[in-house]
């Protein structure tokens, strides 16, 4: 007999441990607040799903996370006009801990701020209060450790392979449940993804050892681990190893 | 032009450095709004025009005095306008 559910059903793949917190949240009566990383554009139907069944799990609110590039861009802007020199960015967990454990010395030519997803969480929780609960969804699993790294801000972290088996079967939902992010971020922020400065953690290795050599005083670039950015993140659905997307 | 008035465009990143525009004065009207900033940008420098129209359309953020702003606002004279391009993970 097939488990009779009122939430999302299970796939085929067991859950993680994460994902079975997050139907546990889910319960918890809390205001729940999803904030998705960029690459949810190369899910089906450009993340429609998703965003569907969050609401149906009872998600106050689904935001991009892209929300908080506004208020960083400025800051990057201002620190620039402050201090014209050459700096590197990174969203990266994993550029951020390579950054401190080998290359310490270059710690203070990189950008001073959380990443997008802290800073999003924050806003988030400032706007919706501060016993709500923000769940980052994207493509890192590095981006727990950094969760972990600034307390108060993401409470839980999953992938998007990890969320998949709980969407797959709840695909459409209730037909009156929108598919819009709540909030919508401006158009450009869009553009503002992918295009990774230096990407694959070879290459970022190779950048940091020669920094600040080809690097212009006014320029910015953004560091990535993952060869291609974060679009190829292991925890994208359809890496190798795992179950494709239906 | 009838006026004297002028205002400072940066690209950022600087995308036409290469070309010696990293900081631009761009002549403009009294009271302009960003899209008459933008279209004395681009009389003035034409290779500026795929960054021009990228502005108008929204995929580029335009900045003024620590500020996200629509091209449809008015900017005074004098003041910096950056035309912004970020790059981030995703």
């Amino acid at each position: 007999m097939p488990e009779k559910a009122s939430g999302p059903k299970m796939g085929r793949e067991p859950l993680t441990k994460d994902a079975r917190r997050l139907l546990a949240l889910a319960k918890s009566g809390r205001a729940m607040l999803a904030s998705i990383a960029p690459s949810y554009r190369h899910l089906p139907e450009r993340g429609a799903v998703l965003v569907k069944t969050l609401r149906s799990m009872g998600f106050a609110a689904v935001e991009e996370t892209v929300g908080a590039l506004p208020k960083l861009v400025i800051m990057r802007l201002q620190e620039m006009d402050a201090d014209p020199r050459p700096m590197f960015t990174s969203s990266c967990p994993v550029v951020v801990d390579l950054v401190r454990k080998d290359f310490r010395d270059l710690e203070a030519a990189m950008e001073p701020w959380p990443s997008p997803m802290v800073l999003h969480a924050r806003s988030l929780k400032s706007r919706y209060g501060g016993d709500s609960l923000v769940v980052f969804i994207g493509p890192c699993p590095a981006k727990k450790k950094e969760a972990r790294r600034f307390p108060g801000s993401v409470d839980l972290v999953l992938t998007f392979a990890e969320v998949w088996p709980l969407f797959r079967d709840v695909r459409g939902g209730p037909a009156e449940l929108p598919v819009e992010f709540d909030n919508p971020p401006p158009r450009w922020t869009a553009g503002a993804v992918f295009r990774a400065g230096v990407s694959g953690l070879d290459e970022c290795r190779r950048f940091l050892a020669a920094f600040p050599s080809g690097v212009d005083r006014d320029e910015v670039v953004e560091l990535l681990a993952c060869v291609g950015g974060c679009l190829n993140g292991p925890g994208m659905p359809n890496q190798p190893g795992r179950g494709r997307l239906s | 032009m009838t006026s004297d008035a002028s205002v400072t465009v940066r690209f950022f990143p600087p995308i036409y450095g290469a070309l010696g525009l990293s900081e631009i004065a761009v002549p403009v009207p009294s009271n302009p709004k960003i899209s008459d900033v933008l279209e004395s940008l681009k009389r003035a420098y034409p290779e500026t025009g795929a960054a021009v129209q990228g502005a108008h359309e929204g995929w580029l953020m335009v900045v003024v005095d620590g500020r996200s702003v629509s091209v449809d606002e008015t900017v005074a004279s004098g003041s910096r306008v950056w035309l912004v391009n970020p790059a981030v993970g995703g």
